[in-house]
């Protein structure tokens, strides 16, 4: 026989299990409903845009082409987003377009998303 | 249910009524497998002797030490536990150095920081001794920078506290190693933009984050831009 102490202990197990992992379900739904897109990976290399700021590929796990706009993005310690070969973690906005400049201004660049965080590893 | 009160109240406060006197470059014990600034700390006075040098070349070599404790930094150690029988080895009990970092090693490292650093970084005892007002802490710290912007190729000053003989200067963009400082107070080093040449025309001025780190630590960050 279940005593009824361990029975109410059971149910306060279960119970967090659904409120914790309910409340994870509902901010990642939420996340994505408002369009944000989180990005983690080493950054592969650099375009640099004729509007300013730069499109940085992120390679695996989370990789992706993300646009960082000075004064837009913010950006976090170690501040290395130039840098090929660094780690970068951080979320974007869908959209975002850089006219390159490899190209003289003439192509554009289209982005997954326009960086909104972006903190970066120290090498 | 006194005494708890008390204890839970003493427990909350003694952070912030300890005052510590001096400071302490290595306040941990250091072992194979730790990494830190302070490592990094500990190889550069294990390379200031060619008995006690963690790697004749590549990582952990003079100039090149490592913020990693890996197996060179250990045997290194023990090596310099060697050269201090009577402070580390007889009160250890050990007959030889076993490169781990204890009470008795870091002690004879504190007094080994000096022979590394410029004399004006060495602290005097009191963590604000040398800190100008609003620096609480030991740490390297970069007050101004000139200019403010300039192209690529412009020498950059950097005026701060506590820079050491080397120093490693992070951008945005890379790294500029081993940049030293004669005393401690300025760092100069050229801008070096990364933006392909063929591109600059197109591209508007870059702002970047400069900040240096050294056996002190990490800087915070001072802003700059690279015009073309």
């Amino acid at each position: 026989m279940i005593k009824k102490e361990q029975l109410k202990i059971f149910l306060a197990i279960i119970s967090s299990i659904f409120l914790i992992g309910g409340s994870l379900l509902w901010t990642q739904n939420n996340t994505r409903a408002a369009g944000i897109i989180n990005f983690g990976g080493r950054i592969l290399f650099v375009n640099y845009c004729c509007n300013g700021g730069a499109m940085v590929h992120v390679g695996p796990p989370n990789p992706g082409t993300f646009y960082f706009q000075a004064g837009v993005s913010k950006l976090f310690d170690a501040y290395q987003i130039y840098s090929p070969g660094v780690w970068v973690l951080g979320n974007a906005t869908y959209g975002g377009v850089c006219q390159s400049a490899e190209s003289g201004c003439s192509a554009t660049l289209p982005a997954q998303g326009t960086i909104m965080n972006v903190g970066t590893s120290l090498r | 249910m006194r005494l708890t009160i008390f204890l839970f109240f003493f427990l909350l406060t003694f952070p912030f009524l300890s005052v510590r006197a001096e400071v302490s470059f290595f306040w941990r014990n250091l072992s194979l497998g730790v990494s830190g600034d302070d490592v990094l700390l500990l190889q550069k006075i294990l390379n200031a002797r060619a008995e006690t040098r963690v790697s004749s070349f590549g990582v952990g070599s003079p100039g090149n030490e490592s913020l990693f404790f890996g197996l060179k930094t250990k045997n290194a150690v023990a090596r310099l536990q060697a050269l201090y029988p009577k402070e580390i080895l007889l009160p250890a009990g050990l007959s030889s150095g076993n490169g781990f970092v204890g009470s008795l090693t870091r002690a004879v490292l504190e007094d080994l920081v000096a022979s590394i650093v410029p004399s004006s970084d060495t602290p005097s005892g009191n963590i604000s001794s040398n800190a100008p007002t609003n620096s609480p802490s030991l740490s390297s710290s970069i007050y101004n920078i000139s200019p403010l912007s300039g192209p690529d190729g412009t020498i950059v000053t950097l005026s701060g506290d506590h820079f050491a003989l080397t120093n490693n200067i992070y951008t945005s963009y890379g790294i500029h190693h081993d940049i030293s400082s004669s005393d401690g107070k300025t760092l100069r080093f050229t801008i070096t933009s990364p933006v392909p040449e063929a591109e600059r025309k197109y591209v508007p001025p870059l702002a970047i984050k400069v900040y240096i780190v050294n056996v002190y630590g990490k800087s915070g960050p001072i802003d700059f831009i690279i015009t073309n």
